[in-house]
């Protein structure tokens, strides 16, 4: 199965320098480590919204909007690098540090829905929040569902 | 020292060009707007209208393709190889870029193909008699530093993203209702093992537990040839289990766990000797047996009656 051979005795310098390339990525590069979504969902305290926004006249799903409030986040390094603040309709983490996941009242849906409404969408749109969080079972389920509705700016 | 056959490696290189083929075509349009101006890639010095544009993208998958095919079939070498993994890397880097979803299950193939390419050029007077004589799987061609090097590539890879976790987060970072609440928000609900994260926090702490200390540890365990398997195997569980769970196919990592980390070698060197033995049924054995007893086949000269 195996040879003696003796070009085994020790690898080719390229190789060596890539190794230890890769080995000194944490110094020469930290912004390409593979970051592993390592700063989200920490605390035990958590809370996070979903939004379902629909067209308050017909009820039709607004597409600009769900666009708008897909659940992206932000606060990851290699993700967010490139793209500092949140990402649109980002989950972001709140400045108190123990929720993720923004949960918007009427006026911050508004503030959030706006470049969507710029390029057109409904006069008025309805909005369905569900917030997350722990159950007293110690699961994680569904807290609590709220409807508002959101005038255009 | 000695060299192993390269019938293990040479599968899994055509495995890992598939799978780096599916990554050049990772989902997810390009972000909006203009970049920060944080280096993140390789390519980060390219302006925002190259990264953001299908075109490179698109050359970068072609030569991908015609490269990665060229490697796979044994020829141009070593210039398919390195074209292959340059194209790779390029590719990997406009996700980088243009992206709001880093895809981190490009890092460690695209550290792999260029370990393959660097063992390929090593090769390559070796590989090209074999392969024109059609002897590679039977030519020990794999030096040992080849399979330190993958292991630590591999080890290395994970370490960093167990170590990051802690840094970031602390240890904290595995306490199960992470995980929950992204089952939740980005997990295929309905499964077994959804519903077992969501129903059971223990479950879902002892996971966390498992796959943190696999990742933090990985390095030595990888080298450590008694702990080597298990805690490939933990992480490969890891990987099958984030698929089944989030629909994230990590392949490369995969293969690279079983290539470095799993006794795939053995297992293909035992399939090959089956392949390459004489067709032996099962009945065969018992009756040559049987045949020994009643000395059915003796020739008659040597009856010493």
């Amino acid at each position: 199965m195996a040879t003696p051979d003796h070009r085994n005795a020790r690898p080719p310098w390229p190789v060596v320098a890539w190794v230890a390339l890769s080995l000194g990525m944490p110094l020469w590069a930290p912004e390409c480590l593979p970051w592993t979504d390592a700063a989200l969902f920490t605390d035990a305290q958590v809370r996070f919204a979903r939004y379902r926004v629909t067209d308050a006249a017909t009820g039709a799903p607004w597409a600009g909007g769900q666009a708008r409030l897909s659940p992206r986040y932000s606060g990851l390094r290699g993700d967010s690098a490139r793209f500092p603040g949140p990402a649109p309709g980002a989950l972001q983490r709140e400045a108190a540090g123990d929720l993720w996941g923004v949960v918007l009242e009427a006026d911050g849906m508004q503030a959030a829905l706006a470049p969507a409404w710029a390029r057109g969408g409904p006069a008025e749109a309805a909005v369905e929040r569900r917030i997350y969080g722990r159950l007293p079972t110690g699961a994680v389920g569904l807290l609590e569902t709220r409807q508002f509705h959101v005038r255009r700016p | 020292m000695t060299r192993a056959r390269a019938h293990a490696l040479w599968l899994t290189l055509l495995a890992l060009l598939f799978a780096a083929l599916g990554l050049c075509y990772a989902p997810g349009g390009p972000a909006p707007g203009p970049r920060g101006g944080e280096v993140v890639s390789v390519l980060s010095w390219l302006p925002d209208a190259v990264v953001q544009a299908p075109e490179p993208f698109t050359v970068g998958r072609l030569a991908f393709m015609a490269f990665g095919a060229a490697w796979a079939l044994g020829v141009w070498l070593p210039l398919s190889a390195w074209g292959a993994s340059l194209a790779f890397l390029a590719v990997a880097a406009l996700h980088q870029e243009a992206r709001f979803a880093a895809s981190h299950s490009a890092h460690l193939p695209a550290q792999l193909l260029v370990l393959l390419a660097l063992w390929t050029h090593h090769e390559r007077v070796a590989l090209r008699a074999a392969l024109a004589e059609g002897r590679v799987w039977r030519t020990p061609l794999v030096a040992p530093w080849f399979w330190t090097a993958g292991r630590v590539l591999v080890g290395w890879f994970y370490t960093l993203a167990g170590v990051t976790k802690v840094m970031d987060s602390g240890w904290a970072w595995a306490n199960g209702t992470s995980l929950q609440l992204w089952v939740l928000a980005f997990g295929k609900r309905g499964s077994f093992a959804a519903d077992l994260i969501m129903d059971h926090h223990a479950a879902a702490l002892a996971l966390q537990w498992v796959t943190l200390l696999a990742e933090v540890f990985a390095l030595p365990l990888m080298l450590w040839r008694p702990t080597r398997a298990v805690v490939a195997g933990a992480l490969v569980a890891f990987h099958i289990g984030q698929w089944a769970v989030f629909g994230y196919p990590f392949y490369g990592n995969l293969l690279a766990l079983a290539l470095f980390g799993l006794p795939l070698e053995a297992a293909v060197e035992a399939v090959r000797r089956r392949l390459e033995a004489p067709p032996s049924p099962w009945w065969a054995g018992r009756a040559r047996s049987l045949a020994g007893r009643l000395r059915i086949f003796e020739p008659p000269g040597d009856d010493p009656g």
